[in-house]
């Protein structure tokens, strides 16, 4: 079933001026992990969204919203 | 690529690489010579070419599987590393290449039955290699998804 969740990840990383690999160090993932995130192939679990939000210093609905059908 | 993770994520994606080669040149030469002998050539003719070649595939992938089972032992001291290759995408992907190595038993072993209807299928060659298959499924899968 698809998911459809847009994400702003890469607006808050480029406002920090993280790279995708500080990202992943930072929520203990994969480079590959935060790419595909980014590019909506893959859905993150609520643990990791609420991690990547902690790592923005954002609430987690700033980071994903799910898309207007 | 210096940070340790992604350093750690590209050697193994190269181990498993290698794996998947070796898999599959072990079963295309095991199936050459299977088909040869069921088409009457002599085993011992066949052998002299196939079991030099069998025996340097099974080594790489044994080399690779060494590899990987050391990469996997330095994770348990660094839990971050640990942690970070085994995300949840990684854990998602992996459950996804067990189902490939699934498929992949059972069309081998379809495979050898419906050959066994018409030949003398040996039954020990046939288990290890749909084994050998599903080795190779699951890598092959794993690398698609992780691309």
């Amino acid at each position: 079933m698809k998911r459809p969740l847009r994400n702003t990840l890469k607006v808050h990383r480029a406002a920090r001026d993280w790279t995708q690999e500080d990202l992943a160090e930072r929520v203990g993932v994969t480079r590959k992990t935060i790419n595909t995130i980014e590019n909506g192939v893959f859905t993150p679990s609520a643990y990791l969204a609420l991690k990547l939000a902690r790592a923005f210093g954002v609430a987690v609905e700033e980071l994903f919203q799910l898309e207007e059908s | 690529m210096n940070r340790p993770i992604e350093a750690a994520y590209e050697k193994r994606r190269r181990y498993l690489k290698y794996h998947f080669a070796g898999v599959c040149a072990f079963v295309v030469t095991s199936l050459t010579e299977f088909g040869l002998r069921l088409s009457g050539v002599e085993l011992a003719r066949i052998r002299v070419f196939s079991l030099p070649l069998l025996i340097l595939f099974v080594a790489l992938q044994g080399l690779c599987v060494l590899r990987l089972a050391l990469l996997h032992r330095s994770m348990k001291t660094d839990s971050l590393l640990a942690a970070s290759l085994g995300d949840e995408r990684v854990a998602h992907n992996q459950l996804a290449a067990w189902r490939s190595a699934f498929a992949g038993i059972a069309l081998s072993v379809l495979g050898f039955a419906v050959v066994s209807t018409r030949y003398q299928v040996d039954l020990v060659y046939a288990a290890l290699t749909s084994i050998v298959i599903g080795a190779g499924a699951y890598t092959g899968a794993f690398l698609v998804l992780e691309r």
